[in-house]
């Protein structure tokens, strides 16, 4: 049985194009895994950098009212000793913040002060550990002047649109935010919600 | 907005704290530590006070700020000023000289959620982008060795 003329043409120009698509594929795929890389790489050279500066400014300011802080100012440390948890915190949640620190949203209270302190960090990266939180667990948030100890009261799942959890809540409270569910490609449609109140601060007297 | 501290029937109001509209960060004054004494056991509040006895403005922006207490006692600022605004937003004042000679200090304020519709997008691309690379790849891979195979059939 022969081959059919047009179908000999037609799998030898597959044959001719199936290299080219190939080196095609194999370019993008690098490429992302290359910026995948290059972004993981950053990160950590960040919050080393960011840790360090912290660490001398905490040093320096241990007495003194620290100024406002402005976009992308690292303003502390987050910490949960029980899930291995430790990441700096930046001032601001806008994406290129928090694909390299968890971010503070600007217009919560700040830590150590009465009100809402609302954190938001990546599912994926920083605030990966969270599906392990559980209420109890205790959150150290170490600031310039302090280091404030909290305790997880709940945890909740929510809508994208429930900003009522950024509301103020009468006392001291620590509100961490992340996407939900953990697992899931792309924009996910709910937010993990970990509510806790602050339980002790320690002041820093001096440097 | 302008928070007013307590005083007797009949006085005039003493401005306590003062933040622009939009902003959760506002301002305080800070006395000189001999004022801030007689203010803080008069008003029966912890006041701001600077330890420096000087009117040089650079001295003042990096001289330490404490806060005295009606019995007299000097504690960190953090832990006795809590002035918090009604309404809120966002950061952005820096410490500022004030009237009175005295020097302004940030405080902090809580959220007005009104003015956000989402909570922030906390999923990032990177999952993603790995998924598409290794995808990538491997069609690549795929494609190679069809390609090989079918050269091998056709010699």
């Amino acid at each position: 049985m022969g081959v059919h003329p047009h179908g000999a043409l037609a799998m030898s120009r597959l044959h001719r194009a199936a290299p080219i698509a190939a080196r095609c594929f194999f370019t993008a795929g690098f490429l992302a895994l290359e910026y995948t890389a290059y972004v993981a790489i950053d990160v950590q050279a960040y919050q080393k950098r960011a840790q360090a500066r912290f660490e001398t400014a905490r040093h320096e300011t241990a007495t003194v009212a620290s100024p406002a802080p402005i976009d992308g100012d690292s303003i502390g440390e987050l910490q949960i000793p029980r899930l291995g948890l430790s990441t700096m915190i930046v001032q601001g949640d806008s994406p290129a913040n928090l694909q390299r620190a968890v971010g503070h949203l600007a217009d919560s209270a700040l830590p150590g002060k009465n009100g809402n302190v609302v954190l938001a960090g990546h599912r994926d990266t920083f605030f990966r550990p969270l599906q392990q939180v559980r209420a109890g667990d205790s959150i150290i948030v170490r600031s310039r002047t302090a280091d404030y100890e909290h305790r997880v009261d709940s945890l909740a799942v929510v809508a994208a649109d429930a900003v009522e959890v950024l509301e103020p809540t009468g006392g001291r409270t620590l509100t961490l935010i992340t996407c939900f569910p953990f697992i899931y490609v792309g924009p996910a449609p709910k937010r993990f919600i970990v509510r806790t109140h602050q339980i002790s601060a320690r002041e820093r007297v001096g440097p | 907005m302008i928070n007013f501290g307590e005083v007797p029937v009949g006085s005039p109001e003493a401005i306590r704290a003062w933040f622009y509209p939009g902003n959760t960060i506002g301002n305080e004054f800070v006395y000189p530590k001999s004022r801030a004494t007689v203010l803080a056991k008069a008003a029966k509040t912890a006041v701001p006070a600077i330890l420096v006895d000087t009117a040089d403005i650079d001295a003042l922006k990096a001289a330490p700020i404490v806060a005295v207490t009606p019995d007299e006692t000097e504690v960190p600022v953090a832990a006795a000023i809590q002035t918090a605004p009604a309404t809120t937003a966002t950061t952005g004042a820096a410490p500022t000289t004030g009237p009175l000679g005295a020097t302004a200090v940030a405080t902090s304020g809580t959220m007005n959620s009104g003015e956000r519709r989402n909570l922030p997008t906390t999923a990032g691309n990177l999952p993603l982008l790995l998924l598409l690379g290794f995808t990538s790849i491997g069609i690549a891979a795929g494609l190679t060795m069809w390609t090989r195979r079918a050269v091998i059939r056709e010699v």
